[in-house]
This record gives structure tokens, sequence and C-alpha cells, in this order.
């Protein structure tokens, strides 16, 4: 299947993948409105990892056999058999944080907002409604790329 | 082949989803003793607190089993194995045949050597009866009564478990602990004592170091209890939340090995070669040391019967081993554990970091350069990457320095090992 992939030499820390995935994943997919108006902001699902000079975005990788599955005891996550997307269903989601918990790549984030009463687990759900995810779309430099390079298995 | 499963949980379905992987033909049989959908044990806490219903905690639904072609024996208890004829004996009398079978009935409530258990307001918390029974109850007494005491023997996850339910249905909450430190399987002395000051900052009453010894009551209605330091503590309804145990009442009188669970090697297989076992039920190798132990959690107990269910169907596939990870909620602060949180002797590295204002904990233990186990408290976000590097034994030799920085992630890792993992290169 088509994953995101990073490369990390071209990374310029610029974070507009965060943006994008915001973006995309906010109830007016305008960038103004997502980050000025909306409320409450929705949780970015590709992360930069930054040291020094070096940087890369990282995000859900759709395991083959994936341990957040394993790990919800609430049908909140599957891995949708057509498009071997893994879905999480926010709805569903009893924020237990046992998905982060065993995670290995560390792509499940909390989205924890007090005064709406949000309380749940957000990950990649690599943008369905796209030809290409967003992350991939708006990176400036070419440091994302939305490709087929062979299933790989690290749980 | 004809395959029965004994246990509607984790397990159990684990072991059937890999089944039906792959073989669509074989005839797959679930017995459940409770008569409901798989849900999730976990959440039973919210059924107590009322913050949700069974419709939000269904594991899996009648059309999983309909889509899988598993028949299913809801609501009836598997009595005994006859192991010659391979045959299971329900309660009602019924005979059902397997080719293979997998044991995965779980744990039961650790009964403690209490006095005066025989009164009406005394419950148990490991299934969504006793938590609703306990929620029906309260919400009964809440009507002529002010206010209610609880009692909860054990302060580990199931009594703490109880207690986060139990503090939003505005009652009084008292946890008895044996041992020094509450939830000590799972957190260390820091961590507990940060756990204890959160519940008590709640309102939470704990007492450690001691015991009950009995239940003292007007006929057979709970009045108190009575402590083995001396201490009387008055309370209207007490729950048993010592511990659970693997309910090994099916393999009486059959030849399977048992210890205080049901030994299994890394295919999940028991001693009887047609017969595995998977789940909180089992005694089956650790991750980490190799010996054999008990670990009951969701996880974990999936993936065993995942791994069962690949072994029962001819296809070897060794399970990786047990590994503990908890991930529980102290009312509204996050906090995830996994593997060991002592270090055993002083060959172990530790690297930890603690602040009692942020509430803050950060604990790695280390043995020869690999993740042996770790707790953090409040920031969780990357404790997955923890559990990945404990379960793959990477060697963090060069990046040890990095581990509990705020922002530790794979880039703070060998260039290669990220590559590898991230950018899958041909």
């Amino acid at each position: 299947m088509k994953l995101v992939y990073p490369k990390e030499e071209v990374c310029i820390t610029c974070r507009l993948c965060e943006i994008g995935c915001i973006v995309e994943h906010s109830k007016t997919k305008d960038i103004l409105k997502a980050f000025l108006v909306e409320y409450p902001r929705p949780v970015s699902r590709i992360l930069i990892e930054e040291n020094g000079g070096l940087s890369f975005a990282q995000n859900c990788r759709h395991c083959e056999e994936p341990l957040c599955v394993e790990a919800c005891s609430n049908n909140a996550l599957w891995k949708d058999e057509e498009t071997s997307i893994v879905y999480l269903d926010e709805k569903r989601c009893m924020s237990c944080w046992m998905c982060i918990g065993v995670c290995p790549f560390g792509s499940i984030k909390q989205r924890i907002d007090e005064e709406n009463k949000i309380r749940n687990a957000v990950k990649c759900d690599l943008c369905p409604e796209r030809e290409i995810p967003a992350c991939v779309e708006i990176c400036p430099n070419s440091a994302l790329f939305f490709e087929n390079r062979g299933v790989k298995n690290w749980r | 082949m004809e395959i029965v499963i004994i246990g509607n949980s984790a397990a159990g379905i684990g072991a059937a989803e890999a089944i039906r992987k792959n073989d669509k033909l074989s005839k797959i049989t679930i017995i459940s003793e409770e008569a409901y959908p798989a849900y999730s044990k976990p959440f039973i806490k919210d059924i107590l607190s009322g913050k949700a219903d069974f419709n939000n905690i269904i594991y899996r639904n009648e059309q999983f089993y309909e889509k899988n072609n598993i028949n299913t024996i809801f609501g009836e208890k598997a009595v005994s194995i006859n192991q010659n004829k391979r045959i299971i004996r329900l309660r009602n009398g019924k005979n059902i045949k397997y080719d293979k079978l997998l044991i995965s009935t779980g744990g039961k409530t650790i009964i403690p050597p209490i006095k005066g258990l025989n009164k009406k307001q005394i419950f148990q918390f490991i299934t969504y009866d006793d938590a609703k029974n306990i929620y029906n109850f309260i919400k009964k007494d809440l009507k002529t009564k002010k206010k209610i005491n609880v009692a909860v023997i054990g302060g580990g996850l199931i009594g703490f478990g109880a207690a986060l339910g139990l503090e939003k249905l505005g009652v009084n909450v008292i946890i008895i602990e044996l041992l020094p430190y509450i939830l000590s399987r799972i957190f260390d002395k820091d961590g507990s004592e940060i756990a204890q000051k959160i519940a008590k900052s709640k309102g939470i009453k704990i007492i450690t170091s001691d015991s009950a010894v009995s239940v003292n009551g007007k006929g057979n209605n709970v009045r108190g209890i009575t402590l083995k330091s001396g201490k009387k503590i008055q309370c209207d309804l007490v729950i048993l939340a010592a511990g659970v145990t693997p309910n090994l009442e099916i393999c009486e009188k059959t030849k399977l090995k048992t210890n205080r669970g049901i030994i299994v090697d890394k295919y999940l297989k028991t001693n009887i070669p047609e017969i595995f076992a998977a789940g909180d039920v089992t005694e089956a190798p650790d991750g980490l040391s190799g010996e054999n132990n008990v670990v009951a959690i969701w996880p974990n107990a999936y993936r065993q019967g995942y791994f069962a269910g690949f072994n029962m169907i001819n296809i070897k596939r060794p399970f990786p081993g047990n590994f503990v990870m908890n991930s529980i909620d102290l009312f509204g602060i996050s906090s995830i554990s996994g593997g060991l949180i002592d270090a055993p002797d002083k060959y172990y590295e530790i690297l930890s970091d603690r602040n009692d204002e942020t509430l803050n904990y950060k604990k790695i233990i280390i043995h020869k350069n690999k993740i042996v186990g770790y707790i953090f408290i409040n920031e969780i976000d990357k404790a997955g990457i923890f559990y990945g590097l404990m379960l793959n034994k990477v060697n963090v030799k060069n990046f040890k320095q990095h581990l509990l920085k705020n922002d530790f992630g794979f880039v703070y890792t060998d260039k290669k090992f990220r590559k590898k993992l991230f950018e899958n290169p041909a």
C-alpha cells in the first residue's frame, strides 16, 4: 500500500506538514479559519521530530499487523480490509491510551481539551478524501513522498 | 477441522481472527459463560461511573460472528473436557466435539481470607454484571441515604479502577491495600506516591500495609469492616478487588499441566497436543526473562490468542513472549508503565526524573543497554516508542543520554535505524 515516507536530508523543519494535516482535518478546511476561528482546533497526526539541524516528519506506518488494533479493547481501531488504512473512530475511543502505549513509532496522539470535553486519541488516516495526503502535498521541499515501497513489519 | 474456543474475550477473539485470516472453511465455535457479546473488560469502570452503557463498550458485535462464520454458544458454561474423546461437556449436558481446543477462560476474583463474606452488599469487580450491580445498588441506596461509604479491598489495578468509577458517583471511598504502596504492580515507590497523592486530592482515602480480616454487619447487611491493625471502618458496601487468578475450573480431572495458570510453550500449546490456551488463564514464556508467568493484560491476551490461532491451524508462529504494559488514568492524569518497574540488582541502570509540582515522573530501566522497563506519569505521548524498543530488544547505547528528554524520538537515534523504520529504502 502507499504510505507517507519522509526524506530527512531535505526536511527544513518548516512544519507545514503539521499545518496541512490540521487544515485537512478541520471543519472549514480553510487555513485561516482553522487556525483563527475554529475551536477546538484539531491535532496534527504527523509530527516533526527535531534535534538541532536534523528533522523529519513522523507519521503512522499503517502496519500489517497493527499493535494499536490489538491493544484497543473497544473496537475503536481497525485495519480497513480494502484500503489497508488503519482507522481510529474517535467517537468509540474511551481515552484509555493503550494504543499510545503500544505504537512503536509513537504515531498516535492524545487530543485533550478540557473546556470542550474532548478526550480521545487521534491518528493518521492517510486523508481518504484526497488523492495525495495533505502533508505530502503541502511540503515545499519534497521531504515527503506518497508511494508504495513494499510492506515492512517492524512491530 | 472443528475448532472450539472456550471464552469470548480478547484471547478467544484473537484466535478466531487469526484462524479466519488463513482458513475460511474450518468450523469455529466460541463458548462463553456470559450471555453478552464480547465487551471491553477494562471499561467496566465506566459502567460503574455511569459514563458508559453496554453499547459503548462492545468489543465485537453480532455481525462479527456472522461475517466470520463463527458459531456461538453464549450463556452456557463449559464444565469438563474429555481429552480422550475430544469432547467438551456443557452445563446443560450437551457435548461439543473438537479437533483443536483453545482454553481462554480468563481470570477469576481472588477471595481473600476475610470472615463474614456471606452478606448482601459485597461485590466483585471483574465483569459487566459486577459493575452494573454496584451501580444499581448505589443509585438505589442514594435515594434513602445521604452518603454511602464504600470499602475497596485492594489497591491494585482492579481496586483503583473501582475507585475511578466510584469517585464519579459521589460516594466516600476508602481503599485498603496490603502492601506499603498502591498500584505496586505497575509503579515503583515514587510512582505510587504520586498516584496516591492524586487520589487523595480527589477525596479517596487510602490505608496501606493493612488488610481486612472481617466484614461486620447487622444480620446479613454490611455495616463495616475490621482491619488486621484493629482499625474499624464503617461502610455500607464492600468491593473485593484483591486481584485475579487464572480460572482453571475447566482443567479439573484433565491431565493439563497447570501451575498458577495453564502452562503453555511459545506456540501457546499445552502439554496435550490438541489443546491450546491463551489469555489471562495462561502461564506463558515472558518476553524479557523467558520464564513462564501469568500476565493479565488485554493486548497481551489478544496477542496470545492471535498466535495460538495460527499454531492451531498448523501455521507455526512462535509467540514473542509476554510483555507487560499498562496505561491507567490517575483521575485525569495519564500514566503508562511497561516491563520492569524496579531494578532487580545493581547491574541494571536507572534513569529517572521526578517533578511533584507538575506531577511529571519518568523512569527508565536499562539492562545491557536494552530497555527492560519504564514508567511515565503525565507525559505519555512517546511511551509506545519505549514499548517498541523493549519488545525488539534494541541497543540504546548510542542515544541513552536522550531518553529522558521531553521531545525524545527517533530523531535522536541512529540514522540507519531511523531510515530502516521510516524510509524503508529498497
